[in-house]
């Protein structure tokens, strides 16, 4: 096999590595933040919640 | 006060498969049906030697009965609720374990019994009687390890929800050592008469597995039987 | 979590590349080109073998996870188990993906039954089966305690599976991946370190950030459950 070939496919092996990687990391921190915001929210509407109520009970 | 449990376990299965017999006579059945099928699906050409097919043949044929025989004794058990009322009694788990698996041995010994004389008729020409020793050996090493693996993988099975579906898949990767061991040992002994002296390697790696298997399913199965 | 003290996510990564990137220019200007048949195809061995070690690595971790998790039954284990195992199977894909472009650049075959090639072929099944195994057990704990048991004994299978493959026969191409095994030239050794390294380290920093994401579903769901309370 010429070199040329050759250097296709290391090319080749090298870019299906460095696709497999970079789809690995960029998915799992697209669901990472996505995860973060959940939360956040859920737990700011929960602290929001738990004010209203106490403070209802105040006025009583 | 164990081995009077065991007994007690594995006289129970026995005898309520003697009773009906259904296991014993589907495993039967699907065995020879394997057989004839592989005739079909390798002998394309005319006077086609199948002499280095035999162990491929033989394995593939046991370890699929085995699997049938597998889902069929733990799919009763569940159904019937039988392990309930086992796992309520002080028995300790492993005992259970080797019951059940000394249970399946025996219906896989006994489907191979009757199988092997048919398949010699079917596709092999020499006479080997000479070679039953070592045929034996591997026979039974190799039973070893695929009802101890798959007892402990049966069980586990047996609580999911598409059981007859996850036992094939969890199973079959999991024996695939088993597998090319009894083939190339198999086929050695049919189509070259290989004594024990050429096998030695392959019954060693056998054994080896099934240790292996045997101390796994030991110190998993009290988890894998579950509450 | 004991992996915390490895550092952040972040840091792993920046090392990692660091690693790999300075390997890849070691590979193809400081290390000589392999004078087998093989010839400049070698090349991809100094990612191709680093990446098979880490997926045996993660599922040696996976194997951790599960004895401990039987142990002491907290479920951290079991997510730790989960993410090395899906890590695993990622890095085993990648090992079978390399090997054969390896193959064919280096045999003129996509595929060969040799022992490596085919050991990996059975662990990507093996392993593709544990996800199975958890799709179909409803129940939590048993989901874990099973998933727990299958990772025990599909690790200890991998190198019995290995040895099985020596029993088969050497077929036409017998193709071997292998580059003077452990007497490698020292440039070619030292390359291979910095590779081996950085892909430790890009596992590492994966496992960080996959567990971190297990941790926060789990922090969503209970405060799904709270909210459900108090509704």
């Amino acid at each position: 096999m010429s070199l040329q070939e050759a250097v296709k496919y290391v090319a080749g092996a090298y870019g299906v590595i460095l696709v497999a990687f970079f789809a690995s990391y960029w998915s799992a921190a697209r669901r990472l933040r996505s995860l973060e915001r959940q939360v956040r929210a859920l737990k700011d509407a929960l602290d929001k919640r738990e004010q209203t109520t106490a403070g209802g009970e105040d006025d009583v | 006060m164990g081995r009077r449990q065991y007994a007690a376990i594995l006289r129970k299965d026995l005898i309520r498969e003697l009773r009906t017999r259904e296991m014993l006579v589907s495993m039967f059945l699907f065995v020879m049906l394997a057989l004839v099928i592989f005739h079909f699906a390798f002998s394309v050409r005319a006077g086609t030697d199948l002499t280095y097919f035999t162990g491929g043949m033989l394995w593939v044929t046991f370890v699929f009965g085995a699997l049938l025989g597998l889902n069929r004794s733990f799919a009763q058990e569940k159904d019937e609720a039988c392990l309930d009322g086992l796992l309520l009694c002080p028995v300790d788990r492993v005992t259970i374990f080797l019951a059940k698996m000394s249970g399946n041995l025996i219906y896989l010994l006994v489907i191979q019994v009757l199988a092997v004389p048919v398949f010699s008729l079917f596709f092999i020409k020499t006479s080997y009687a000479v070679h039953l020793g070592p045929f034996l050996l591997v026979v039974l090493l190799a039973d070893l390890g695929i009802c101890a693996l798959g007892t402990l993988l049966a069980t586990i099975s047996m609580s999911s929800r598409a059981r007859d579906l996850l036992l094939p898949i969890v199973f079959l990767p999991l024996v695939v050592p088993v597998l090319i061991a009894a083939t190339a040992a198999t086929t050695g002994i049919f189509a070259r008469g290989d004594g024990l002296g050429s096998l030695g390697g392959k019954l060693l790696f056998l054994a080896v597995y099934d240790a292996i298997f045997l101390v796994a399913a030991y110190g998993t199965y009290e988890f894998a039987i579950g509450e | 979590m004991a992996l915390k003290k490895l550092g952040s996510p972040a840091a792993l990564f920046v090392g990692a590349a660091a690693f790999l990137v300075t390997g890849l220019l070691l590979a193809f200007w400081y290390a000589p080109t392999d004078a087998s048949t093989m010839g400049f195809s070698q090349k991809i061995f100094y990612f191709h073998a680093p990446i098979a070690e880490c997926a045996l690595l993660a599922f040696a971790v996976a194997f951790v996870a599960a004895v401990q998790y039987l142990r002491t039954q907290k479920s951290v284990y079991d997510r730790l188990g989960y993410v090395s195992v899906r890590l695993g199977l990622l890095f085993s894909l990648l090992v079978m993906a390399t090997g054969m472009i390896w193959g064919k650049a280096a045999w003129g075959v996509w595929w060969a039954w040799e022992p490596r090639l085919t050991t990996f072929l059975v662990v990507c099944l093996l392993y593709a089966a544990y996800f199975v195994l958890r799709q179909t057990v409803e129940d939590e704990t048993r989901r874990a305690t099973f998933a727990a048991v299958f990772a025990i004994i599909a690790f200890v299978d991998v190198p019995l599976t290995f040895f099985a493959t020596r029993f088969m026969p050497a077929g036409l191409h017998p193709v071997v991946f292998t580059t003077g095994g452990a007497r490698m030239e020292g440039s070619m050794l030292f390359t291979f370190c910095l590779t081996m390294i950085g892909m430790t380290l890009l596992l590492a920093a994966l496992l960080r950030l996959e567990l971190a994401e297990q941790a926060l579903k789990e922090e969503l769901d209970e405060l799904k459950i709270r909210a459900e309370a108090g509704a």
